[in-house]
């Protein structure tokens, strides 16, 4: 398997790394076993979580007695659910993320390889999903490390293109699986409303929800000189600029405003925000920014 | 005068080439360079979505970015600007030196000695000339030209300032007329439009010093070059000689008449004594009266003391002393050799012998219609065909026709006439002044049918009674009927038109030597002599070679008076005289015309045209190098 997954996606000792890791949810679990609703997987778990008042109707089984006998009244013993977690993967391959060098995308793929591959070595359930105007893939969801061979295969097979569809993409996934559980999108979000309805379909109460922020050095800090016609990759709208020292701080300056409405939005719905250059390594990233935040640990 | 044409004129003044402002037409084509220049590379980018907020940004101060945008336009029209005014060679006047390459144009005609407060006007006009040298910078080229009715270089083009202050002192005055077309010439030989000299001197700056008086003054319309006048001179007071002739009147014997014009320039009535010398002695003196600028003439009846010389002077004390007297000489030889061929039926030979025998000068030489091919046509004045016509003219000379048709082109017989009645004569014509030919009647007399250019002088109503037929030398005129059948013979008028046409047949040879205006050559002839000794009228002489064959002329005759060529024994003299009422009149001229037009006299005080072509063009250099750094540092959008 090392040797598979050797082929430039991630290298093994990055993966052995990563075996030691896992993917935290934190709303994912707690929403899911506190809930009154009958849970379709429940009792399996020998972890204590809480206690509560009998209801009529309880299981009388999972009333503590021993507490009955002490305090005279009844309670409830509640245990963690020992529920498979379900590690979203989403990957936006609109055609703006092939850009970079490596590609956004590029580095995309590997970021997703190695945060899937601490998911699957975790057994977690891992659902990778490439997000793409009008032709999205779905990968359907795999458990253990025996299947990270096919995640990465799926990765690699992602292809950049297409135009936007970003909040599409997200809410035909919340769609398709429920959008429960930890959900990671990787995207560059450089579409106008800043990915606002994206995160509004991905950010539930019961879903750990990561926004890693993908862009490519030469998008930070663009190297361009002369009078220029850019044209939009995706919309293919031309823009006419003639460099200067004072258009370049402009854009500096919108770049960072472009950062902070993003990570605000991300905020105001409780989604994880990470903003990473497509230049920095995956490794650091993923043992480092990430651990760091407390979206792997 | 349109507003454009004014617009022009006003830049005319500020430009040297004011035709190169045409190329302010490629200020569009700048813009359109500009528009076309921009044609931006395109670059594909992930997305335009920031760029866009950026443009956003900067545009928010619109206005001023809009400007800005420009900026890289704006600079290059200026820089344009610059270039098209610096090529139009605009120029600020400041006071003081000539142009960088001058020519001065000193006058010294005859009325450039008349005396003024400060010496005389050609003194002065040496001071201004001195003084424009010293004005003369450093590189600064200057020549010297100094013109009468000739035109001299004393001093070429060079920067040598001590040889041209030498050279302005070195300018001598004379009793010449004025005349700059010999300046113009030599001036327009250095310029740059001379087609057949490579461009010797570009912008060449003509400073002419005069008193103006020019005769020829529309020939500085041919200058390219920049001309200055300065005015030289205030004074008008002055008397002169303007004409002085003296002839032997037709009758009586022995007599000569003597006809002054005298000119007065002064404000008041010039009452003075004009005296008249036959040689050196006095033949008499009369106080005559002139009023203020105007001219008069005075005829004087002088008995024929067989002098060759007389002078004719005024006793006035004036600004110019070189008019007060002239001189001419008499010519004792002047004859008219007239032929008369006659046919032996003529009966009105005899009316034409009579009235040319009345004039002293005729010398009256006889010859039939049958001996006529014998004689020598050439040596005779006027030959008088009377009755009868050669088949082939003289070459030329007068000839007079009567009652006979000259075989002269156009001039042909188309029947009789009878009892024509004569109509009025030609009082202008030379031949019929004085002739009246009213009451004159005639028995009969040919049609002739006269050719386009001919001149009727008297006219019956079918056809002319006296033709003027004269073509090239030939001076022909024809009368239409025979003196015999007419009552002219018998009137005033006839003897009138015979002296008339004495006067008029030999052309105007006869006069040729009488006077002699300053400045032209004498001509010197003597069969057999080799050289001859000129003396001028101050005393000194000059030897002069000859040309057995052919007269050689003797230009030196700036002054005026009497010269006396010797060619070995015989003597001849000839007068040299100012008589030129231009150079009389003293009144300095304000302006003179040049062709174009006026150009007014410029204070003595100099200006010198300082272009700034220069230093446009370096500000065009350095605002395209702005240009250029904004464009390279791309600092705006």
């Amino acid at each position: 398997m090392k040797t598979r997954t050797d082929r430039g996606l991630l290298d093994p000792e990055f993966i052995a790394r990563l075996e030691r890791l896992s993917v935290a949810a934190k709303k994912a679990r707690a929403g899911r076993t506190k809930g009154e609703r009958r849970s379709r997987k429940r009792g399996s778990s020998l972890e204590f979580a809480d206690y509560r008042d009998y209801a009529q109707g309880d299981d009388l089984r999972r009333v503590d007695w021993n507490a009955y006998a002490r305090l005279d009244s009844l309670y409830l013993k509640l245990f963690e659910d020992q529920e498979d977690l379900t590690l979203h993967l989403l990957i936006d391959a609109s055609a703006s993320m092939g850009f970079g060098d490596p590609t956004k995308l590029d580095f995309a793929r590997r970021l997703a390889a190695a945060i899937g591959y601490v998911g699957l070595a975790g057994h977690d359930r891992v659902t990778a999903f490439s997000i793409q105007g009008g032709r999205s893939e779905y990968m359907p969801p795999a458990m253990g490390k025996r299947n990270a061979a096919r995640l990465f295969a799926f990765l690699e097979s992602i292809k950049d293109g297409g135009a936007g569809g970003l909040e599409e993409g997200c809410r035909s996934h919340v769609a398709r699986t429920g959008g429960r559980g930890v959900t990671v999108l990787i995207s560059d979000v450089l579409e106008e409303g800043e990915g606002r309805e994206a995160i509004k379909w991905l950010a539930r109460p019961d879903a750990d929800v990561h926004l890693i922020h993908v862009l490519a050095p030469e998008e930070i800090e663009p190297g361009i000189s002369g009078d220029l016609k850019l044209i939009d990759c995706e919309t293919g709208d031309a823009t006419e600029v003639s460099a200067s020292r004072g258009l370049l701080k402009t854009y500096a300056r919108r770049l960072e405003e472009f950062r902070r409405s993003v990570r605000a939005r991300c905020m105001a719905r409780g989604v994880g925000y990470h903003f990473v250059s497509s230049g920095d390594s995956v490794e650091s990233l993923t043992l480092g920014v990430l651990r760091k935040s407390g979206a792997i640990k | 005068m349109s507003p454009v044409a004014s617009a022009l004129g006003f830049l005319s003044g500020a430009f040297l080439s004011p035709a190169f402002l045409g190329f302010l037409a490629a200020i569009p084509v700048v813009i359109l360079l500009y528009l076309l220049k921009l044609r931006r590379t395109e670059v594909i980018i992930s997305s335009t979505m920031l760029w866009l907020r950026s443009l956003e940004d900067m545009s928010a101060n619109a206005p001023f970015q809009k400007l800005k945008r420009n900026l890289l336009l704006f600079l290059q029209i200026l820089a344009l600007l610059l270039a098209v005014a610096a090529l139009s060679r605009p120029y600020l006047e400041s006071e003081g030196a000539p142009g960088s390459r001058a020519c001065i144009l000193i006058d010294r005609s005859a009325s450039m000695s008349a005396a003024e407060e400060n010496g005389t006007r050609l003194e002065m006009a040496k001071a201004m000339a001195t003084d424009v040298v010293n004005r003369a910078v450093k590189g600064d080229k200057l020549m010297l030209i100094s013109f009468a009715d000739r035109s001299e270089v004393p001093c070429e083009l060079t920067d040598d300032l001590s040889r041209l202050r030498e050279a302005i002192a070195s300018i001598e005055p004379t009793d010449a007329r004025t005349s700059i077309k010999e300046a113009v010439q030599i001036v327009r030989s250095l310029s740059p439009d001379n087609p057949d000299v490579p461009s010797v001197v570009s912008d060449l700056e003509v400073i002419l010093i005069s008193d103006g008086g020019i005769e020829d003054e529309e020939s500085l319309g041919e200058l390219t070059s920049r001309l200055r006048y300065l005015k030289v001179g205030r004074t008008s007071d002055n008397a002169g000689i303007t004409a002085f002739s003296v002839r032997s009147p037709p009758e009586g014997r022995g007599e000569r008449q003597a006809l002054v014009t005298v000119f007065n320039g002064g404000g008041t009535t010039l009452e003075t004594a004009l005296s008249l010398y036959a040689g050196e002695g006095l033949l008499s003196v009369s106080e005559i009266e002139v009023g203020p600028g105007a001219s008069e003439d005075f005829i004087y009846s002088l008995p024929d003391l067989g002098v060759e010389t007389m002078r004719a002077e005024l006793d006035v004390t004036d600004a110019l002393a070189s008019d007060n007297a002239a001189w001419t000489t008499l010519s004792p030889s002047e004859k008219i050799r007239v032929l008369l061929v006659a046919s032996d039926d003529s009966t009105g030979a005899y009316f034409i012998r009579r009235a040319l025998s009345l004039d002293k000068r005729v010398e009256l030489g006889f010859a039939t219609t049958s001996n006529y091919r014998f004689m020598e046509p050439g040596d005779y004045d006027l030959i008088v065909f009377d009755g009868w016509a050669p088949q082939t003219l003289p070459e030329k000379g007068g000839m007079l026709f009567i009652n006979a048709v000259p075989p002269a082109r156009g001039v042909s017989r188309a029947g009789e006439i009878s009892r024509p009645p004569a109509l009025a004569a030609d009082p202008d014509h030379p031949l019929t002044r004085f002739v009246n030919p009213t009451n004159l009647t005639v028995m009969k007399a040919m049609k002739l049918v006269a050719r386009e250019g001919s001149v009727e002088l008297i006219s019956s109503r079918e056809g002319p009674l006296l033709l003027d037929a004269s073509e090239g030398e030939r001076r022909i005129v024809v009368v239409a009927f025979d003196l015999a059948q007419s009552d002219w013979p018998l009137r005033l008028s006839f003897p009138v038109f015979v002296q008339n046409l004495l006067n008029w047949a030999p052309g105007e040879s006869a006069e040729i030597k009488t006077t002699l205006k300053t400045g032209s050559p004498l001509p010197l002839f003597e069969p057999g002599a080799e050289s001859a000794v000129v003396t001028k009228p101050d005393g000194g002489a000059e030897k002069v070679v000859l040309d057995p064959t052919r007269p050689v002329y003797f230009g030196d005759t700036d002054m005026a008076g009497v010269y006396v060529a010797d060619y070995g024994g015989r003597l001849e003299s000839f007068a040299v005289s100012l008589l030129d009422k231009n150079e009389s009149d003293l009144g300095p001229a304000d302006s003179i015309s040049v062709g174009r037009g006026e150009r007014a006299a410029t204070s003595a005080k100099l200006t010198r045209n300082r272009e700034y072509w220069r230093a446009l063009l370096l500000i065009a250099l350095m605002v395209l190098a702005v240009e250029w750094i904004i464009y390279a540092r791309r600092a705006w959008i």
